[in-house]
């Protein structure tokens, strides 16, 4: 991917370029909102970060500005911690994701993945599989090795965000965020909790593990090599 | 002016304007009657005395009579005097002394009248009307000669219906005037306190309108308008300084996550370091969840969220949260319960995210508190004018000299020191709820702790007034 930061702190900067460039990713960057909106109106990028407080430019304006500019390059928006209304201030100026700072670079990176890919989801389709895991849609059915399996309604709803996933790595925030509408810090184990219900029931009964944990970063759902 | 029918009559008659010129309807009222009586009575007197007048005249005239043409001269002046005048206009008699007729119509006692007002029915059968009447002595002769009041009877109605139409009439007019003027003064008072609802509601840059008449109401509402302001300036500045702070600790709270990551990644998982590494990571997550939680509870005390209130559906959020933590309390040996009572939904106007993590704080803190086995019910009441959620415990309970305590920022019961937290989960719970003016207590649930907070229920909006009328 090609992806644009826009960062005004140093060392915040270098450690995010160096996790995209150890990831793969080719980068550019800029280090005020007025240089970032420059830039991001110039080239075609295939993600963009962006940084809610700027110097020259607040982040906030530089993406009012690129929407405006009709450029719908997908953004992850970087809020200040306790910024309660950042996010939505965010998704509402056309943000994808947001994510609140500190955050460690798996995290970022993972939020990343799932905006840059985005467009590639195919919404409309009914029937999603993973390997042996069949997951109807319209009749709301999940089906692993010809045996059908049970969901109680949020487990289905987490499986699918798995499936739809397939392959990425999603974190325990984005699992809160997107299953549970959850924009807080739960104080007990409830994502923890859900993934071994759910594992109990897709990964227990068939030997073959498809769900798997990342240490320090989330969970993926993927297809046995 | 007739629209003043559509103020709702209790809240018009609360106006100080409304009773201010009902006051002085009333006061001006008294004062027309009392001056109206005066005046009637004056008018009453002065007829009677043109009457009375106009009666010793036309006797007057019959004693001339007598004087200078003689006894039967005066019989042949009240006989055409009778043929000429109805007796119920005026009338003369002549007699004798002792009541024996001459001339005249046929008086039923002439012998005890004097002279002075008698009722006409006294002198004939068929008069109804006052008289005054003149005895006069001649001689051995008796004339009577008497005047009806009819006339000023009759002048004394006009005067008073006129005089009592022009009160009707007034007194109406200065009715309307006083309700035009109290709507008016209303309206002015409404459109300020409405103002005011909107600058509790976390529009703090609304003001007062000043018509500039510098009359009594500007100048409170000037005064309101600079309270206003300085207001406006503190809660800017406190968010201004959350701001700063967050923004000045941020980037090196961020460092030093970075670093250790760093430093982490570089040694490896298996140097002799790497477990304190990973120690002091957790640290550091631990200052970053409470740092945000502070400042959640600062932003969310300033009240600017009052200004994105949308309708919630307390039972609904109550009922997905339920289902999220039933299988966390399952998992620690605990049971978790829905009951809802009352007519769903128990809508009320509030902040949807702040909402779910209130009950998720109160269902956490329930879970964490209190112990294998216990029972945790999440209770959602819908009554007419509150919702209430009640999220109780069979646990340990707090003691109730602690209920206060427990709610004030940081504050941790020793005994629950070893669960993990910040403690900042109760404060977050007040200030959530003061957010959105909930009347939050601590009760004791015997044995267990009971967390209830009781809401203004937002009303159905009912397109017709007939579903409405059946509603309240």
């Amino acid at each position: 991917m090609n992806v644009l930061l826009v960062e005004d702190d140093d060392l915040s900067r270098e450690y995010v370029l160096a996790g995209l460039h150890g990831a793969g990713h080719s980068t550019d960057h800029a280090i005020d909102g007025i240089d970032g909106l420059a830039l991001a109106l110039r080239a075609a990028y295939d993600a963009i970060i962006l940084d809610r407080m700027l110097p020259g430019m607040d982040g906030l304006a530089l993406l009012k500005a690129l929407r405006a500019a009709e450029i719908h390059t997908p953004v992850l928006f970087l809020t200040a911690i306790g910024g309660l209304d950042d996010r939505v201030d965010g998704l509402e100026a056309g943000a994808d994701d947001y994510l609140v700072k500190p955050f460690a670079f798996s995290e970022l990176a993972a939020r990343l993945a799932a905006i840059g890919r985005r467009p590639a989801l195919q919404t409309e389709q009914v029937r999603l599989t993973v390997a042996d895991l069949e997951m109807d849609l319209v009749r709301r059915r999940v089906v692993r090795a010809g045996q059908p399996i049970d969901l109680l309604p949020k487990e289905f709803a987490l499986l699918e965000y798995f499936i739809r996933s397939q392959g990425r790595v999603l974190s325990k925030t984005m699992l809160l965020e997107r299953v549970w509408d959850f924009h807080f810090d739960p104080q007990t184990s409830v994502v923890e909790t859900h993934i071994s219900r759910l594992r109990g029931k897709i990964d227990k009964p068939f030997g073959q593990p498809l769900l798997h944990t990342i240490k320090n970063v989330g969970y993926c759902l993927r297809a046995p090599e | 002016m007739w629209d003043i029918a559509f103020v709702p009559l209790n809240k018009l008659l609360k106006s100080t304007h409304l009773r201010f010129a009902i006051a002085l309807t009333a006061v001006f009222a008294v004062i027309y009657l009392l001056v109206g009586w005066f005046a009637f009575l004056a008018v009453d007197t002065e007829l009677r005395e043109r009457v009375s007048q106009a009666d010793l005249v036309t006797s007057s005239g019959f004693a001339e009579i007598y004087r200078n043409s003689g006894r039967s001269a005066l019989v042949e002046a009240v006989r055409s005097s009778s043929e000429r005048n109805a007796p119920d206009d005026s009338f003369a008699w002549l007699g004798t002394r002792n009541g024996e007729r001459l001339a005249g119509p046929a008086l039923t006692a002439p012998g005890a009248l004097q002279t002075g007002d008698v009722p006409g029915r006294n002198l004939l059968p068929e008069l109804d009307e006052g008289y005054h009447i003149q005895v006069t002595d001649l001689d051995d002769l008796r004339l009577i000669t008497g005047v009806s009041h009819e006339e000023s009877d009759e002048i004394l109605g006009l005067v008073s219906l006129a005089f009592g139409a022009a009160a009707l009439l007034t007194l109406l007019l200065a009715s309307l005037a006083g309700l035009a003027l109290a709507r008016q003064g209303q309206r002015r008072i409404d459109a300020a306190s409405g103002m005011l609802d909107r600058v509790a509601a976390g529009e703090l840059t609304r003001r007062l309108p000043v018509s500039g008449s510098g009359d009594d109401i500007d100048q409170l509402s000037t005064r309101i308008n600079s309270t206003l302001d300085q207001l406006h300036a503190t809660v800017e500045g406190i968010r201004q300084v959350s701001a700063d702070i967050a923004h000045d600790l941020r980037t090196p709270i961020n460092r030093l996550g970075i670093h250790l990551e760093r430093l982490s990644d570089s040694v490896g998982v298996d140097h002799a370091i790497g477990p304190q590494l990973e120690l002091a990571r957790t640290e550091v997550r631990q200052i970053i969840t409470t740092f945000d939680a502070l400042l959640r509870i600062a932003q969310i005390e300033a009240g600017a969220r009052r200004a994105r209130f949308q309708p919630v559906d307390l039972s609904g959020i109550a009922e997905s949260l339920v289902d999220v933590y039933a299988a966390v309390a399952e998992e620690n040996g605990q049971t978790l319960q829905l009951e809802s009572e009352g007519d769903a939904p128990a809508r009320i106007l509030g902040d949807r995210d702040l909402l779910v993590q209130l009950i998720a704080n109160l269902i956490e803190n329930a879970i964490r508190h209190s112990g294998a086995g216990a029972i945790i019910r999440v209770l959602t009441r819908a009554e007419p004018d509150h919702v209430v959620l009640r999220v109780s415990d069979t646990g340990p309970g707090i003691p109730v000299d602690d209920h206060a305590r427990v709610l004030t920022r940081f504050h941790r019961l020793d005994q629950s020191r070893h669960t993990p937290g910040s403690g900042l989960g109760l404060a977050l719970v007040k200030a959530v709820s003061d957010l959105h003016n909930a009347e939050l207590t601590l009760l004791d649930a015997e044995p267990g702790l009971a967390v209830e907070l009781r809401l203004a229920r937002l009303r159905q909006e009912s397109p017709t007034p007939e579903t409405k009328s059946v509603e309240t």
